[in-house]
């Protein structure tokens, strides 16, 4: 069925054209130093298509969401452009504002708001008219399972429900680039997966997806490409696939250690090493597989470990090589 | 890569750049129903307090002054407490919460909305307006109840009305959005607050406080809004209401812009 063609809160009817074209968000040379001189962003240089779905990883503190509040213009870089298409974000963050959608990392001040009231209100502001922002507000809230708290008041859900709403507030009449800073946090594995999809059909309706996450398991399964960033610096940059190359004829050793057990003394063929909670990570060269499976059984015999699993190498081993730090979340489900 | 999905098959679609007086007037619309709806919980209980207060306040005169207290002082009192009515909300309210925002770390959420800055102050504006209005009538109606004052409302009662609460909500506003510390903000509002009860000529005349205060709130907008207040309602004594029509509009555009660009500014 085609849907009849909405009209914006200015009068204008028809719909923008999905930016298949000219739309791409270009960062170069985005540097930025806070007032304390701390280099936040160093020269970083990406760009993101529309239709594409990019992730910035990276540990905390490592500039990410300064980055992406340049973008939407919450802060001024020290030097270098944002463009999107013909336009300047720099020059123009008033414009920033109308063309990107932001979900920043903190929950959206939505206490005194029923949920749907918050989503259409948000959808208005950005311009769509009434009954098409409904249409799709409802869309929305049906599509993330949140129909249950639809008249609730903000201050009565959840975090994991509220970040739910939160993304549906921005992206129901989304910018061209539809920035999502942490957008699972809080949020149980079976939404997860639906917030997911939906990202995922925004990004094929044609927006720009600039995704901010920790969650490297997460984003190896729903981002298009990515870029690792540490310490302000742009340490890679490529498709999952593509930043898996180096380690390809590696595998990875997890070990499940006993609670507050040391690390053990780690044998030589073990390549790189990290430690998340009592998850300890090793990466070993295929010819080791053997050796390591009899390794960790010892462990297990000895009372140091409870389990181990032998496993393909995972974009959470490249990062762990290119950070140096070990990737903190659950696997999404 | 995109696939092509098609713009007509789409119930929905992609923000676009906007300018002009619709898209001003679409956001002060818009903002006005978020504003309201974000303060559903809190609205009715600022009105409640405000006729607590205003009421109150009056009262409080016949109690502290046995008898019939004097003429000018009932009449400077009645016509003093509807400013604090009038620009409670904008002054003290508003910054807390946009404080309580910044606090939990929110405030960004809203400020990347996107619409033009004056439409969202105009929109903030009408509601401390109409949150303010009931206050102000409920403590001129236990005034001349309690008083037996006879208000000789002057039509110019809306302009002073309009100016007395533009003023405060945008000194407001120019705290809550320019000071980027809560703490200091939530302080600071309180503090005004009390200066102007205890320290400016709003509720009593200016000569009972000595030269250099009455020196300073020569250019500090309180006395001028209560001076407009008592102009159109009491037609009590005003020395100069074209310096006080001057002074409080100086305010009210000065603070507006500090306002508007703190809402805009760049880290």
């Amino acid at each position: 069925m085609v849907e009849a063609l909405p009209r914006d809160a200015a009068g204008r009817s028809g719909l923008a054209p999905a930016p298949t074209d000219g739309g791409t968000l270009w960062i170069e040379g985005l540097t930025k130093t806070y007032g304390h001189g701390v280099l936040a962003n160093d020269a970083l240089t990406l760009h993101v298509d529309p239709g594409e779905v990019y992730g910035l990883l990276g540990p905390n503190g490592a500039g990410k969401s300064t980055l992406v509040k340049q973008v939407i213009g919450l802060l001024q870089p020290t030097a270098g452009t944002i463009r999107l298409g013909a336009h300047d974000l720099v020059a123009h963050p008033e414009l920033a504002r109308q063309l990107c959608s932001y979900l920043p990392q903190a929950q959206m001040p939505i206490e005194s708001l029923r949920v749907h009231e918050a989503i259409e209100l948000t959808g208005m502001i950005r311009g769509g008219d009434g009954p098409a922002v409904h249409q799709r507000a409802e869309g929305l809230i049906e599509a993330l399972d949140i129909g249950p708290w639809r008249d609730s008041l903000g201050a009565r859900l959840s975090g994991g429900v509220r970040r739910l709403v939160g993304f549906a507030m921005v992206t129901v009449w989304p910018g061209r680039v539809v920035i999502l800073d942490e957008p699972t946090n809080d949020v149980d594995p079976l939404r997860r997966r639906l917030l997911w999809e939906q990202i995922r059909r925004l990004a094929d309706a044609g927006a720009s997806v600039l995704l901010v996450t920790h969650n490297v398991l997460e984003a190896e399964r729903a981002v298009d490409r990515l870029a690792v960033i540490d310490r302000g610096r742009l340490l890679a940059e490529g498709t999952p696939s593509s930043m898996k190359t180096e380690d390809r004829d590696h595998l990875r050793l997890t070990v499940m250690l006993e609670p507050d057990a040391a690390i053990p003394d780690l044998p030589a063929f073990v390549l790189r090493h990290a430690r998340a909670g009592n998850r300890l990570t090793c990466e070993i060269e295929e010819a080791d597989a053997a050796r390591s499976i009899t390794w960790a059984r010892e462990l297990m015999a000895r009372d140091t470990a409870e389990e181990y699993a032998l496993g393909a190498t995972t974009l959470e081993d490249v990062y762990i090589r290119l950070t140096g730090a070990a990737a903190l979340d659950e696997p999404a489900t | 890569m995109a696939l092509d999905v098609g713009a007509a098959r789409l119930p929905w679609s992609f923000s676009m750049p906007r300018s002009g007086a619709g898209y001003w007037w679409s956001s002060f619309r818009t903002m006005l129903r978020w504003d309201v709806a974000s303060l559903r919980l809190d609205l009715p209980i600022v009105v409640i307090i405000q006729l607590i207060a205003g009421a109150g306040i009056v009262v409080m005169m016949s109690l502290l002054v046995p008898g019939d207290p004097p003429r000018a002082a009932v009449e400077y009192l009645a016509a003093g407490v509807p400013v604090v009515n009038l620009y409670l909300l904008g002054l003290v309210f508003g910054p807390q919460w946009i404080a309580e925002q910044r606090a939990a770390d929110s405030y960004d959420a809203t400020r990347v909305l996107p619409c033009p800055r004056s439409a969202s102050l105009a929109a903030w504006y009408a509601v401390t307006l109409a949150a303010g209005v009931p206050g102000m009538l409920g403590t001129l109606v236990v005034a001349a109840w309690r008083y037996h004052i006879d208000f000789t409302v002057s039509p110019m009662i809306l302009p002073a009305v309009l100016l007395v609460a533009v003023s405060g909500t945008m000194i407001g506003a120019a705290i809550g959005h320019g000071v980027g510390e809560p703490m200091i903000s939530r302080i600071g509002v309180q503090a005004i607050n009390m200066f102007v009860v205890g320290f400016t000529p709003t509720l009593f005349p200016a000569d009972r406080l000595p030269d250099w205060l009455q020196a300073i709130n020569v250019v500090l907008p309180f006395e001028h809004m209560s001076a407009l207040l008592r102009a159109t309602l009491t037609a009590g004594p005003v020395d100069d209401l074209g310096l006080s029509c001057l002074v409080v509009v100086a305010w009210s555009a000065a603070c507006a812009g500090l306002a508007a660009w703190a809402m805009g500014r760049r880290g």
